[in-house]
């Protein structure tokens, strides 16, 4: 690996750090706000699995998502701007994109912008529309079910030369 | 009968916390403190009327803001943990101090304000305006909502969703005068901006009211009214 190389894995690694780091402290504040001693692990206590709390679910995972999304942006923004100081310099970054641990982080980093932007969809659409409470709740399946599909189906395109 | 153990939040560090007590099918949560308080006297909470009406015995159950007279004990179930309610400051055991909540909600104006020239003065059962006034009109001010709400238990300067649901049920109604005042102080910090649509509180509500959507209706009124 490059110097170049090096620099932009550690970068990528600090802000993947970062965003854990974030989501670990979206669902600390929602059971600092909600203290309890309820039995189970603190997925249980964010909220049940249930349908009740389905919602509550999307809002700590459209959190997570968001600034995962911008963090990798941010990253990007650099990664291409590179090539305003030197095109050799551009293309030895880029060629990590091609590797199997990158392809892979690149289909986790889709189906997180999925997520959001479909989900981001439906909180505007309730912002505008009368819908009902199970609407809404269907909606946000609708939204996953969005997510996975189209998640699933990049995800073979950016994994098949790498499987292959 | 089934032998339940039970394990109650006390506010005195050194009251028994745990408990055992027999139950059988249909058994609920409120039956179950009322047994227990013969076996520990000092064992405190609240309740009133026993058929979800009243509201007053709202606490955590496994963690969720529920009715204790409307939850039935589950049998088989490996423990029953009950705590009071979060975002409220406790006064004792399972008893919280409303205070915050309730001047959340008297800070909305929640009485209705007849204007002198309504008309009609009843509104027609076919009424548009009946389907948004209803569906939240069912509200018994339990603090379920207060409890499941991320932001009105962390910072007490959200109104809350009760408030907030309350507000929209007069709002809604072509009859109330003070529907301007009102828009006004649900638009100011603290009122409608501060939802973050976690849904917490339509998810807890023991009586199916949806306050996040009634939130967001009020927040279209404020900003069709330009607040």
């Amino acid at each position: 690996m490059s110097a170049l190389q090096v620099v932009f894995v550690a970068a990528l690694t600090a802000l993947l750090l970062g965003v854990v780091l974030f989501s670990a402290f979206t669902v600390r504040a929602a059971l600092v706000v909600r203290p309890t001693t309820a039995r189970g692990s603190w997925l249980v206590r964010i909220g049940r699995a249930s349908n009740r709390d389905v919602q509550r679910w999307a809002f700590v995972a459209h959190r997570a998502t968001g600034v995962a999304v911008f963090a990798f942006l941010l990253l990007h923004v650099f990664d291409v701007a590179l090539f305003t100081l030197s095109p050799a310099r551009f293309d030895d970054v880029h060629e990590l994109y091609g590797t199997a641990p990158m392809r892979v982080f690149e289909c986790l980093l889709f189906f997180a912008i999925l997520f959001h932007t479909f989900n981001g969809l439906r909180l505007v659409l309730l912002d505008v529309a009368e819908i009902r409470l199970s609407t809404a709740r269907r909606l946000l399946h609708v939204a996953v079910a969005l997510t996975a599909v189209a998640g699933t189906a990049a995800s073979v395109v950016i994994l098949k030369p790498v499987v292959a | 009968m089934t032998a339940l153990a039970v394990e109650i939040e006390r506010s005195d560090s050194e009251a028994r916390r745990h408990f055992t007590v027999e139950v059988g099918e249909p058994t609920m949560v409120l039956d179950v403190l009322l047994a227990l308080q013969r076996t520990d006297a000092s064992l405190a909470f609240r309740y009133s009327c026993r058929v979800a009406m009243c509201g007053t015995c709202t606490i955590r159950v496994d963690g969720r803001p529920v009715l204790a007279c409307r939850t039935p004990v589950l049998l088989g179930a490996d423990g029953l943990l009950l705590e009071p309610l979060a975002g409220l400051p406790v006064v004792r055991d399972l008893i919280v101090d409303t205070t915050p909540f309730s001047t959340a909600w008297r800070s909305v104006e929640p009485w209705f304000t007849p204007r002198a020239d309504a008309e009609p003065r009843v509104l027609a059962a076919d009424d548009p305006s009946r389907e948004a006034i209803e569906s939240g009109l069912d509200c018994i001010s339990c603090g379920a909502c207060w409890t499941a709400c991320d932001l009105a238990g962390a910072e007490h300067r959200f109104l809350g969703p009760a408030a907030l649901n309350r507000a929209m049920t007069l709002a809604a109604d072509a009859r109330d005068g003070a529907r301007d005042r009102r828009l006004r102080l649900v638009s100011q910090e603290g009122g409608v901006t501060r939802c973050h649509y976690i849904h917490g509180c339509s998810g807890a509500c023991p009586k199916g009211i949806d306050p996040a959507a009634s939130i967001r209706r009020l927040r279209r009124w404020s900003i069709g009214a330009g607040r």
